[in-house]
């Protein structure tokens, strides 16, 4: 990396860092995950940064994203059923009040993590970021409509999950879905 | 009930409140570079760890029965296609460690140490401290199957170096030199390696910078000359096994970068490389076994030296129910020519953890972390680390089962 280009990357850092790495904890769920995350798009970028220097958010973003998912699919440590026991002390009072389960943050939290990767990285884009479907869309490289959708489809997992506990964890995690 | 804007606005809530505090974190680009680096190491611990680790399989895949607490839930869901396959009924003690190696070394991924230990017991008879500076979490080893020569790869940054270990005296001496071999490229990292039966060649798994490629690399032990097969496709190899006298190399391929998810695409899995034809692609030969064979995920595999079988970790990923009991994964042998499962060496089975910080059921498929040169010995880890002895298992001590550790006998 030449030195000018070296000058823009460190500033990139030290404006968007600590910001990737809030996105990084909440799409790996652990803070250990979250930094090497961060370290891995960051030398991506900028190792590509004549192609990343345009857009730097979003093109980090993307490939955060598809690290995430890459470690998904190759990790090889896996928790079962988390969601399960977490949501099993619901009693049929509070499952009715979902209102009130729901301000258990902590289990939201979890209930996001069995999410696929694509679905957890649009929520947090768009309600951590606060980002537009247009923005999401474009920091994801999809389409507006997959946005939609997969905004759609954690919504209704979640709220699924707060109702009924280990039914959302069917059919979640291995189905990548991707744009 | 509950709208779509309540549960944005508590979903906003709870990343703020997870992820606010982080991004006061001032990430040095300046150690972004070396950090990689340590990055690299990790991936390969985790990969080292993998191969000692909890696993489990997708939490999708699963539903906790919930009408009955675990200790009474009904066990016994149908095994896998790969582990369709009778359990080896093992034979008597004595019998099952005829021909068993007399000591395995352990490089710690903790600690810059090797050590010699003895094959019956687990006691250790030798630790040999590791050069100076070396990432341990980045070492690997290899035997050669004559109970004295071993060979390790150590990561000293940015280069990982190749040393020569001889054991003698009864496992109570060991020395270390370092072999006269080139260097792997800076940056690059051995994710496995192994010693030809006859002592002469060393592959390499490669694993590049950035730990999207990799290479598969022999190497003579007397001229050090290098041969290199690699591939434009993104994607990374390991578990390396000997076959054919030296003539054929197993290894086990994952995929990487855009296709690696499709199982249509995929070329993940264990191929056989022919290293005496000409040609620099490692998929030139033919792919014994897929990684994914229905609902079953090959994690690891290896090819036995008389190249006729192949000792694979499977985790079975297609039960709708986990019980106790459940049979989720095992060691499987299966036929190098059919690919068909022969004989569940080891059946591993779903466990409860009533850990209140984290409950659940855990999958701890046994991992394959060394094969003797008969592959009828081999060290694995799940539940417990020990041996298996034409499968019969028996725990080692004082390795725990997910420590991060290469072995070799």
């Amino acid at each position: 990396m030449a030195g000018a280009d070296e000058a823009e990357f460190e500033a990139y850092v030290a404006r968007d860092g600590g910001r990737l790495l809030g996105f990084a904890v909440l799409l790996a769920g652990d803070r250990q995950d979250a930094e090497d995350l961060v370290q891995l798009a960051l030398l991506r970028s900028a190792g590509r940064w004549s192609a990343a220097r345009q857009h730097p958010e979003a093109y980090t973003r993307t490939v955060l994203v598809n690290l995430a998912r890459d470690r998904w699919r190759v990790r090889r440590r896996r928790h079962l059923e988390t969601l399960a026991a977490d949501l099993a002390p619901l009693s049929p009072a509070a499952a009715g009040d979902t209102a009130a389960a729901v301000l258990d943050r902590q289990l939201l939290l979890r209930a996001c993590r069995v999410l696929p990767v694509q679905q957890r990285a649009v929520l947090v884009l768009r309600f951590w970021e606060d980002r537009s479907v247009q923005e999401t869309a474009a920091v994801l490289g999809c389409t507006e409509g997959t946005v939609k959708s997969h905004t759609h489809r954690a919504l209704a997992r979640l709220r699924l999950a707060l109702q009924d506990g280990p039914a959302l964890v069917a059919g979640t995690e291995q189905k990548e879905a991707s744009c | 009930m509950l709208t779509d804007h309540d549960l944005q606005t508590e979903l906003a809530a709870a990343f703020r409140e997870q992820a606010d505090p982080v991004t006061a974190v001032a990430v040095d680009s300046a150690g972004i570079f070396r950090r990689a680096v340590r990055s690299r190491r990790r991936r390969v611990a985790v990969r080292a760890a993998s191969m000692l680790a909890v696993v489990a399989v997708a939490a999708g895949a699963f539903v906790v029965s919930r009408a009955l607490p675990p200790e009474l839930s009904s066990a016994g869901q149908p095994p896998g296609l790969l582990l369709d396959a009778a359990v080896a009924a093992p034979p008597p003690a004595r019998a099952a460690v005829s021909g068993m190696p007399r000591y395995y070394v352990t490089a710690d991924h903790g600690r810059a140490v090797a050590e010699v230990r003895d094959s019956a017991s687990g006691k250790t008879l030798n630790v040999v401290p590791l050069p100076g500076g070396i990432d341990p979490k980045l070492s690997q080893v290899a035997a050669a199957g004559n109970d004295h020569t071993f060979v390790l790869a150590l990561f000293t940054f940015p280069r990982t170096r190749f040393y020569l270990m001889q054991v003698a005296a009864e496992g109570r001496s060991a020395r270390l030199v370092s072999l006269a071999i080139p260097p792997l490229p800076a940056g690059a990292a051995a994710d496995a390696i192994a010693v030809s039966a006859d002592g002469r060649k060393l592959a390499v798994a490669v694993q590049f910078r950035g730990g999207q490629r990799g290479a598969v690399e022999v190497v003579s032990l007397a001229t050090g000359a290098v041969r290199k097969w690699a591939t434009s496709q993104a994607g990374v190899p390991w578990d390396l096994s000997w076959a054919d006298g030296g003539r054929e190399l197993g290894f086990f391929w994952q995929d990487a970068g855009p296709g690696r998810g499709s199982e249509r695409t995929s070329r993940s899995g264990l191929w056989l490389l022919n290293t005496t034809a000409p040609g620099d692609n490692p998929m030139a030969g033919r792919r014994i076994l897929p990684a994914h064979v229905g609902s079953d995920t090959v994690q690891s595999a290896v090819l036995t030296s008389d190249g006729s079988t192949v000792i694979a970790s499977v985790v079975y990923d297609g039960v709708d129910h986990v019980n106790r009991g459940t049979v989720v994964g095992g060691l499987v042998e299966l036929s190098a020519r059919t690919g068909r499962p022969l004989r569940t060496l080891l059946a591993e089975r779903a466990a409860h953890s009533a850990d209140p910080g984290n409950p659940g059921w855990y999958i701890t498929p046994p991992v394959l972390v060394a094969a003797d040169t008969t592959a009828n010995h081999l060290l694995v880890s799940g539940d417990r680390f020990g041996r298996l002895d034409h499968g019969r298992f028996t725990a080692l001590p004082a390795v725990a089962p997910h420590s991060a550790i290469a072995a070799a006998w």
